[in-house]
This record gives structure tokens, sequence and C-alpha cells, in this order.
């Protein structure tokens, strides 16, 4: 139990610096800790936090409300891949 | 969404303008690439200023900025306003004229008592334009005064006073037939409903005579509904007593005035003044 918490201490203290995201497969996601926005195109979004950043990819994608940090990303998402440290 | 603007901002790189309103506290919202160098997004109308002052000095161009959402309504019907407040008008017109009086149609077998339904509405107040009638029940009753009339109704129908008689056809079937006087007398009273009365009260008139024709001045037939009273001075004798003589006098002349008893040869003379009453239709 030890082990594992330190496990998940060791992840959160990674994921608190950089985007945490949660998908709705064809419908969109929804993004946290969004810094700025690095590339922005109908097919590919890329959103960078703190430490690191994630590319989404797809169809029709737009910002549905970008606010505070935290990024509604609207479209058909066909794949969302992490991005090494900046 | 219900107080927002659109932007197109043109620039290399547009969307970092994202980044710079985001960084500002401004909320962004449907960012989307309309063009190579451009993108559209929308922010709240409360925002605007703030967003220009952002934007002012920076490399980006705000192309457009358009009302979003209600907004969009808002403005639209702003620049309609003439044409709503024209149908709003009609509209208004269209329920006040539904208050008013606008036709009137007389139906119904009595339907040939036009002229005098019409008479009766405007003693009560009721012609064209003029508001609906408060109290139907009333031109009714004035109506039921009319000669067989069994039936009567008034009802609105869209602006038009629908007045629906019936009369009684328990009576033999109307025809025009002019009324003639039955006896040789002087005129007392002449009622005529409809008709063209060829005398007046006061003239003296043969057995016989037309007293109301059945033909207009234009020569179409009309039914005659019409009464007349004659009066007809006579002296006659009768046997018995005298009351049988009287009695006998009221039987054979129906309403007497003036009656008058003498004793004579064979009996009772009696004079007076008999009304006699013509009717037709009545």
């Amino acid at each position: 139990m030890g082990f594992f918490r330190e496990i998940c201490r060791a992840i959160s203290a990674e994921a608190g610096a950089g985007v945490q995201y949660t998908v709705t497969e064809g419908k969109g996601g929804y993004f946290q800790n969004v810094k700025r926005i690095a590339e922005f195109s109908p097919s590919r979004i890329v959103l960078l936090g703190k430490k690191g950043g994630v590319a989404i990819d797809g169809t029709e994608l737009s910002l549905g409300k970008y606010y505070g940090g935290d990024a509604v990303v609207c479209g058909a998402i066909a794949q969302v891949t992490r991005l090494g440290d900046r | 969404m219900f107080k927002r603007s659109r932007l197109y901002i043109e620039g290399l790189s547009a969307y970092r303008v994202v980044d710079k309103l985001q960084r500002a506290d401004i909320a962004v919202y449907s960012v989307r690439n309309v063009q190579k160098k451009g993108v559209s997004l929308e922010v709240a109308r409360k925002d605007l200023e703030k967003v220009f002052a952002i934007l002012q000095g920076s490399c980006y161009n705000v192309k457009k900025v358009q009302p979003a959402g209600w907004s969009v309504a808002r403005e639209r019907l702003g620049a309609k306003a003439g044409l709503i407040a024209g149908m709003t008008c009609a509209v208004a017109a269209i329920l006040f004229a539904q208050t008013r009086v606008l036709a009137i149609e007389v139906t119904g077998s009595g339907a040939y008592y036009e002229s005098e339904v019409l008479a009766l509405l405007s003693e009560n107040g009721v012609g064209w334009f003029s508001p609906l009638p408060e109290d139907p029940a009333a031109v009714s009753a004035a109506v039921f005064s009319l000669p067989r009339v069994s039936f009567c109704g008034i009802r609105n129908r869209g602006g038009v006073l629908v007045v629906e008689i019936e009369v009684n056809d328990e009576d033999a079937a109307l025809s025009p037939h002019p009324l003639r006087a039955p006896v040789s007398g002087e005129v007392r009273g002449l009622v005529v409903v409809r008709g063209v009365p060829l005398v007046s009260e006061g003239d003296f008139v043969d057995a016989g005579e037309i007293l109301v024709d059945c033909r207009s001045e234009e020569g179409n037939p009309l039914i005659v509904i019409a009464r007349a009273e004659i009066a007809v001075s006579f002296v006659r004798e009768y046997g018995g007593t005298e009351e049988e003589a009287r009695a006998a006098a009221l039987l054979e002349y129906g309403e007497i005035e003036s009656l008058r008893t003498e004793r004579s040869e064979s009996g009772w003379r009696v004079t007076g003044i008999a009304v006699t009453v013509a009717d037709l239709n009545f």
C-alpha cells in the first residue's frame, strides 16, 4: 500500500504541472492547466502546460471555451498525444 | 451566449490572440480557424472594450465585429422595427375590428323582416362599425314583437352580426295579397309592417277597397303584413228586451262605440259606431 501511495504521489506531482484532459470519443475534450496554444488549425491543436503539453489531432477542431487555464476542444478528436517537457 | 460579440481577427498566428485574452482574464468562446491568417472567436459584450484595448498597437487586425447569440436576434429586430410595428398595428386593428359590427345579415324564414330588424337594431344603437350589442336579449325581445316570429337568435361571426329569425308557418302559406276593407267606413287605425299603404287614418273607404297594396313602387310583389280598424255607423232594430237588443248588436258588430238604444215600434233601435278589424298576416 505504501509503495502504491508513493507511485500515486509521484504521478500526481508530475501530472500537476502538465495538461490534464478528459476526452469523449468523437465529441470533444476538456483540458486543464493550459498555459498557451502552440498550434491551432481545424485538424491539429497543440496545448502547452507548465511542463509538457498535448497535441490533439482530429477533424473540425475548435475551441469551445478557453478561460482560466481550462480549454474545451470541440470536434471529432481522433488522437491525443502527450508531448515531452518543454 | 446571450450577450456576446463575434470578432474576426486577422494576422500571422492569429490564434495567439486567444492566449493574450485569456491571460487578461477574458473568457473566449467558439474559437475557429476561418481562413489561413485569421480566427473567429466570441467574447462577452462587456469585455469588448477590453479586447480592443489589448489588441491596440498589436499586429492583429480586428476585421469585423458582429453580435452573437441572442444579440443577433436583438439587432435584427431593431433593424426591422418598422415591420414589427406595422405587424403589431395590424394585429391590434384586427382584434379591434372583431369587437365592431362590420356587416349585418338577417337569415332564416323571417329574413323578409330585414328592414324592420335594421330599424330595431338602429334604435338599440347597433349599426355599421358600432360596438357589438351589449344586451342581445333586448334586441331579440323587440324582434319577437314582430308578427309571427317564433325564434330570434343574434350572434357575432367575425364582425358580421347575424340575426336569425324564424316565423311560425302554421297559418296559410304566405302569398302576395292586398289588404282590403271588409266594410265601408272611416279608417280609424292603420298599422303597416310590410306593404304599400294606399289610405291614411281618417280616410273614408268603401268595402273591398285596397287599403294596403302588395306591390312595391317598382312592381315587385310584397307579403303584406298589416292591420286596419274601420269604423262604421249603424242603425239596427232588434226585438226582445233592451238587454237582449244590446247583446244582439254586440254579437253582430263586435266592438261598438257610442252604443245607444231607444224603443221603436218593433222593439229596440240600436245605434252606434262599430269598429271592424281587418288584418293580413298580422
